[in-house]
């Protein structure tokens, strides 16, 4: 079969013709625009905040209005004693935060995920990704280097652990693995790179209650109140026929993190960059931290060298058991 | 005669500079909002494709900064992530992969569908997206590439292992349909293979 009449074939099954969609000019379309442009104004990615000033994002005259709508809708969800201009700024840091973390972190970043138990590591993962490609690496008490200690996905093929001697191996699609489970590979990226764009950031700031503000020496604030269960793990996954919370970076929500009521301690650190640093969540004698770094100029995730085939490896199995 | 060189104001200056973004993105939406319309609505549902479009555009709005001269390909990049999102949230399979193969997995008799989107439904996601932008979309290489956020070569070869599966895939198809057998599947059986 020639190349030129398959895809021939599938250019004909191109089952919309953008010619006949409304244009821009159309009322929906004009509606949209105008929505969008009474949003704040974007302000440049990695710029430092100005120290001091009274109102950390710049509005549009068109949109002052909508912004003073924002900021008392803000109020109101706080809700809380200390309410007023100096919440008001810090929500709206937290916000600008947030955004700013996300416009860095668009292309590449390196998190790293630690829980904590009494104290004690009780799981975590430092996660790099560029681009589609990621890598992630396990730290639990017990250390090691077997099976989903470590992973990565490259251009599309996922490489793992071989259990028997520690070496990698070329496992195919990432698509093969448990798929629909909201912890496959290509699950966790989406995961990533929702909640390091800055939705899952965005809405801790706006249900933050009883919020407080702490100026470090090196500079950095951090902003600390109560936030719903539900709000930081949300339920993002199904499976075993259950509706499951996953944490950012896919870690399963349990104990009292589990009830989406549950009030947890929640501190966002913001650097004096003015991107996000730490997410901290904390309930009982557990503890849940996110670190961000080198965001947007992580490396790129490579293919481990001489990783085996695991197609390979079946095919010596079989021929073995011949 | 000499002239002086006419100072602006900070506010006017960042007035002007208001202005200019705006028109920007004017621009950009005027010419891409048919591509990005079009785009979605090949991957999903109307009411989710119309969603895709304004968050897609909001994205534009808010990182302007980071808009290329070439938008399309950024655009639609971002209408990628925008769906995939969508899905994960749904916690369900991926909506083109239903709307090619002619039913939801799970259907005990979905209806027959060309080999052509069978065999695109067999792919895997990377695979299809790839072979779509290209086909569908109307992008180049290069341009695929900026939508993936990928090299250009990464794209290249990616559209090229994904040309050779789709052509083995609607080539096994059709000898299944001279043979007479069935050609379509459930999904969950692509998947095992």
């Amino acid at each position: 079969m020639k190349s030129d009449r398959a895809l021939a074939l599938l250019e004909r099954e191109n089952p919309i013709d953008e010619r006949d969609l409304p244009g821009a000019d159309a009322p929906e379309a004009l509606l949209l625009r105008e929505r969008i442009l009474l949003e704040e104004s974007p302000r440049r990615p990695h710029a430092r905040p100005a120290r001091g000033r009274r109102r950390l994002v710049g509005v549009t005259a068109a949109g002052a209005s909508l912004a003073a709508v924002s900021a008392v809708a803000g109020l109101l969800v706080l809700g809380s004693p200390g309410g007023g201009p100096a919440v008001e700024d810090a929500v709206a840091a937290v916000k600008q935060a947030a955004t700013a973390t996300a416009a860095s972190a668009d292309r590449s970043g390196t998190v790293a995920v630690r829980i904590t138990h009494d104290g004690e590591l009780w799981a975590g993962t430092r996660i790099r990704w560029n681009g589609d490609d990621i890598a992630a690496s396990r730290a639990t008490p017990e250390g090691g280097r077997t099976a989903g200690d470590q992973w990565r996905v490259v251009d599309g093929t996922f490489y793992g652990i071989d259990p028997v001697d520690g070496g990698w191996v070329d496992q195919g699609s990432p698509a093969n693995i448990d798929p629909d489970s909201g912890t496959t590979p290509d699950e966790l990226l989406a995961a990533v790179l929702e909640d390091v764009d800055g939705a899952t950031l965005r809405r801790l700031g706006h249900s933050m209650t009883g919020l407080t503000t702490t100026r470090l020496d090196d500079g950095s604030t951090v902003y600390r109140g109560s936030v719903p269960a539900g709000q930081i793990a949300r339920e993002t996954g199904f499976k075993e026929g259950e509706h499951i919370r996953v944490f950012p970076f896919g870690y399963v929500a349990h104990g009292r993190a589990a009830d989406p009521t549950a009030l947890l301690d929640t501190a966002i650190t913001v650097g004096e960059d003015g991107l996000i640093h730490e997410l901290a969540v904390t309930w009982g004698t557990w503890a849940y931290t996110i670190t961000y770094s080198d965001l947007g100029t992580t490396a790129a995730v490579v293919a481990p060298k001489n990783a085996k085939s695991l197609l390979e490896m079946r095919r010596i199995a079989e021929d073995q058991k011949r | 005669m000499s002239v002086a060189p006419r100072l602006d104001s900070p506010a006017s200056a960042a007035s002007r500079s208001d202005t200019a973004r705006r028109e920007r993105f004017a621009q950009a939406f005027e010419e891409h909002f048919r591509a990005v319309s079009a785009y979605a609505l090949r991957r999903t549902t109307p009411a989710e494709a119309e969603d895709a479009v304004a968050e897609t555009f909001l994205v534009a709005w808010r990182r302007l900064d980071e808009l290329p001269d070439d938008a399309k390909p950024w655009l639609l990049g971002v209408t990628r992530r925008v769906l995939a999102n969508q899905r994960r949230a749904a916690g369900r399979r991926h909506a083109l992969v239903e709307k090619v193969a002619g039913a939801p997995a799970g259907e005990e008799d979905p209806p027959r569908r060309p080999a052509v989107l069978q065999a695109l439904a067999r792919l895997s996601d990377t695979d299809r997206e790839v072979l779509l932008l290209v086909a569908w979309d109307g992008l180049s290489v290069q341009e695929a590439a900026a939508a993936l956020r990928c090299t250009r070569a990464a794209a290249k070869v990616r559209l090229h292992r994904a040309r050779r599966r789709f052509r083995a895939e609607l080539h096994r198809l059709e000898r299944r349909g001279a043979a007479g057998l069935p050609t379509t599947r459930r999904l969950e059986e692509c998947h095992e293979e």
